[in-house]
């Protein structure tokens, strides 16, 4: 598409940095409202029907996401190992490019509800955690998950535990499949609430694009027909017909320059070539992701910010929640052809709060997936003792690949200062810039609801029928798809990083919008919030800039 | 947008209303469909890394990863030609341990039985006597995925062909589907359907 640009001497009124989840709302928001935007991003700018179903591509080789050996990211559990860099799995599992990882997310759309914003009041301090309240309410952020539902595109019907909306779902769910039908069976024996799955995945014409065609490659993939709900496809091109807004990709920022008087004047990055840019601007968003925003402000310290920009409070990387999920397989006697359509369609909520009576803390939600593509199912599915090779082994796959699903459970994690991210003291990205080191212990509540949540996921499985039924046992985490809380929001400056309105502490005009705002990491799934989050910070940024109070 | 019935049709479909360019983003679906071509001709395809000698034990191996039977195994899908390719380009680093677990196969086949020079020459039976033998190696869990790399992903990275995913997975091939899906949701619709009649 055509797009207005910008030269990099001009002054725009905002960069943003990042085009994904929160970068492309913010994108659109402010150019809509009528401000001169530059948005920088790191990948390519790949058009829908450049998407492939290529499982070894997109799930093992991972080409949307970085690889490690240019943009490396290396995995320690705790401060006192030394980090390493796989070579071929990077423990940092995101898309590179326009849209980011709205590009290959699932879609699984679920609102935080009330509860989740002040569970630190509720259920009281827990020793050794930075668990606190959010400074913001639901009732303060729910106008913008209905923004979200309408302008992004969300397809759903509210569920019995769901939180107050003022609209309904723009869209109906997707058709179920026979997993969800079958979660159904199971649940409702259980006396338990399914219900159908929220996603930003269209189940009619919207917008002008496409419903879902029920291919099947959502998780991981681009969708090619554009019926997945990234900004990609949702934000940037509203964004550029705006005729305000320059895309500009294949730019790596490394840098967030102050001056004298403490405020950002400009970003450095890098061009495809290794090439130096800057742009200057009257405001800064930062919108990367929950790791490549602290990455930044850490490669951005000076003299005046030694310790990285805007971290007076030491908390810039801290925080890191990652979300649990386990896994409990099922083999039924019919097919069911999971392979076929989007990858949840029922879940329940039953289980979403914290209940004490349980002695740990923590709650989630439980889904029925497919279980894998099938690389990934041939390589490590299968119960416990089950042939991994020989005639065997093929013969499970030819029986069961189509009957079989999971059932998923999603979980809490807690805020710990020892989960974080920093800079690597060795590994270089391409252009010698210090990669991403990932710290990660799961705290022992979060494992333990994570079990709970496979035991009931076991019973779900046995009550709907399961021909025979296995569960993955609970693991430590040790790579991520939910980058949250490394930028956390807070009214206090010496405990958190950006205030309610995404204002750095430190830095009058830098903003910082992405899952790293996150205060708690909700039950997994948390686009759907960092994206009401966004039209929030947008409306709100705006309202600064008009005001001349950036 | 109308259901089309094969992959072939999809992309001629396409290609007939879509430019150049996306030609271009498309190519390893369209290379997919020299796939028969190619396999016929499978036996002269050269080698980027492996050794005449090597490609043979590998490709050994990988049918005992996964045989043929009723449908395609690694054999069919050329699952050798991809860890060749594989191992020339993005999986470089595992070359050595390849080289060396290909040949420790060799050389356990040739204790196995006099006179012989490869792994390959042996029998099925003595092949999987050895395999069960190392499969705690690293080289047997790499071989192992590659194989299943090698048969399972699309044709463009050198394997996968004779449609072995859907074959052995017993998976519709195509390009996008309509509801029902399985059994169970049809059969959810169908009394669905009968009730509010």
């Amino acid at each position: 598409m055509n797009q207005r640009t910008f030269s990099e001497q001009e002054q725009v009124d905002l960069v943003i940095v990042g085009s994904g989840a929160s970068g492309g709302v913010l994108a659109k928001e402010l150019s809509t409202a009528g401000f001169k935007v530059v948005v920088l991003e790191q990948g390519p700018f790949r058009k829908s029907t450049d998407f492939q179903h290529d499982e070894l591509g997109y799930k093992i080789l991972r080409v949307l996401g970085p690889n490690q050996q240019e943009q490396p990211c290396s995995f320690r559990k705790t401060e006192k190992e030394t980090a390493t860099v796989d070579p071929f799995q990077t423990p940092l599992i995101c898309a590179r490019g326009v849209g980011g990882s709205s590009v290959h997310f699932t879609a699984n759309y679920w609102r935080l509800h009330p509860r989740d914003f002040k569970e630190r009041s509720i259920l009281g301090p827990i020793s050794g955690t930075g668990f606190a309240d959010w400074p913001i309410t639901y009732e303060e952020l729910e106008p913008y998950y209905t923004k979200v539902d309408w302008e992004i595109g969300v397809s759903g019907a509210p569920g019995p535990f769901d939180p107050p909306r003022s609209r309904p779902y723009p869209m109906p769910p997707l058709p179920v499949k026979s997993s969800g039908v079958l979660f159904e069976r199971g649940t409702r024996k259980l006396g338990l609430h399914p219900q159908p799955a929220p996603l930003a995945i269209l189940s009619r014409p919207f917008n002008g694009r496409p419903p879902c065609q029920h291919c099947g490659y959502c998780m991981a993939f681009g969708c090619e027909f554009g019926a997945k709900s990234s900004t990609l496809v949702a934000m940037i091109p509203l964004a550029q017909a705006t005729g305000r807004c320059e895309i500009r990709p294949n730019s790596q920022v490394f840098r967030v320059v102050t001056n004298s008087a403490g405020r950002v004047r400009e970003v450095l990055y890098y061009d495809a070539n290794g090439r130096e840019h800057s742009q200057k601007a009257r405001a800064f968003i930062i919108a990367g992701n929950g790791a490549e925003t602290p990455r930044l402000l850490l490669l951005s310290a000076s003299p005046q910010h030694p310790h990285g920009l805007a971290n007076s409070s030491g908390f810039v990387g801290k925080h890191l929640m990652f979300n649990v999920s386990s896994n409990a397989f099922g083999v039924f006697e019919q097919q069911l052809n999971e392979y076929k359509s989007v990858q949840v369609t029922r879940l329940v909520h039953d289980f979403y709060d914290t209940d004490p009576k349980r002695g740990f803390y923590g709650g989630g939600g439980i889904d029925v997936r497919l279980p894998f593509a099938p690389i990934q199912y041939a390589l490590n599915v299968g119960e416990p003792g089950a042939a991994r090779w020989g005639a065997d082994f093929k013969r499970r796959l030819h029986d069961e690949y189509t009957r079989v699903m999971v059932v998923a459970g999603h979980t809490t994690s807690l805020p710990l200062e020892s989960n974080n991210i920093t800079l690597d003291p060795t590994a270089r990205d391409k252009f010698g810039l210090p990669g991403i080191r990932m710290t990660y212990k799961d705290h022992p509540d979060d494992l333990k609801i994570a079990k709970f949540l496979l035991d009931k996921s076991m019973d779900i499985l046995h009550a709907a029928g399961a021909r025979k039924a296995w569960p993955k046992p609970v693991t430590e985490s040790t790579n991520t798809a939910h980058l949250l809380g490394t930028c956390r929001m807070g009214n206090d400056p010496r405990s958190s990083v950006v205030d309610k309105f995404h204002r750095t502490h430190d830095v009058r005009n830098l903003f910082i919008c992405d899952g790293s705002s996150m205060v708690t990491s909700g039950r997994g799934q948390p686009t759907m919030t960092i994206q009401a989050l966004a039209f929030r910070a947008a409306k709100h940024i705006g309202e600064f800039a008009r005001r001349g109070e950036i | 947008m109308s259901e089309p019935t094969s992959r072939r049709a999809f992309v001629e479909q396409s290609i007939s209303i879509l430019s150049g360019a996306w030609i271009a983003a498309h190519m390893p679906e369209i290379e997919a469909l020299g796939v028969e071509a190619r396999a016929a001709q499978a036996t002269a395809e050269p080698f980027k890394v492996f050794t005449p000698a090597e490609a043979r034990t590998m490709a050994a191996f990988a049918a005992q990863i996964i045989p043929t039977d009723n449908t395609p195994g690694a054999t069919e899908a050329g699952a050798v030609y991809f860890i060749d390719r594989a191992l020339a380009g993005w999986a470089a680093p595992l070359l050595s341990r390849f080289r060396a677990g290909l040949k420790a196969l060799d050389d356990q086949a040739k204790n196995e039985k006099r006179g012989i020079r490869s792994f390959a020459d042996l029998s099925a039976a003595q092949q999987v006597r050895i395999m069960m033998q190392s499969e705690r190696t690293e080289f047997f869990d790499s071989a192992r995925s590659f194989t299943i790399f090698g048969t399972l992903s699309v044709p463009a990275y050198g394997g996968g062909r004779n449609d072995a995913l859907s074959l052995i997975l017993n998976m519709e091939h195509k390009p996008a589907y309509q509801p029902p899906f399985g059994y169970y949701d049809a059969q959810e619709r169908a009394s669905t359907k009968a009730r509010s009649e």
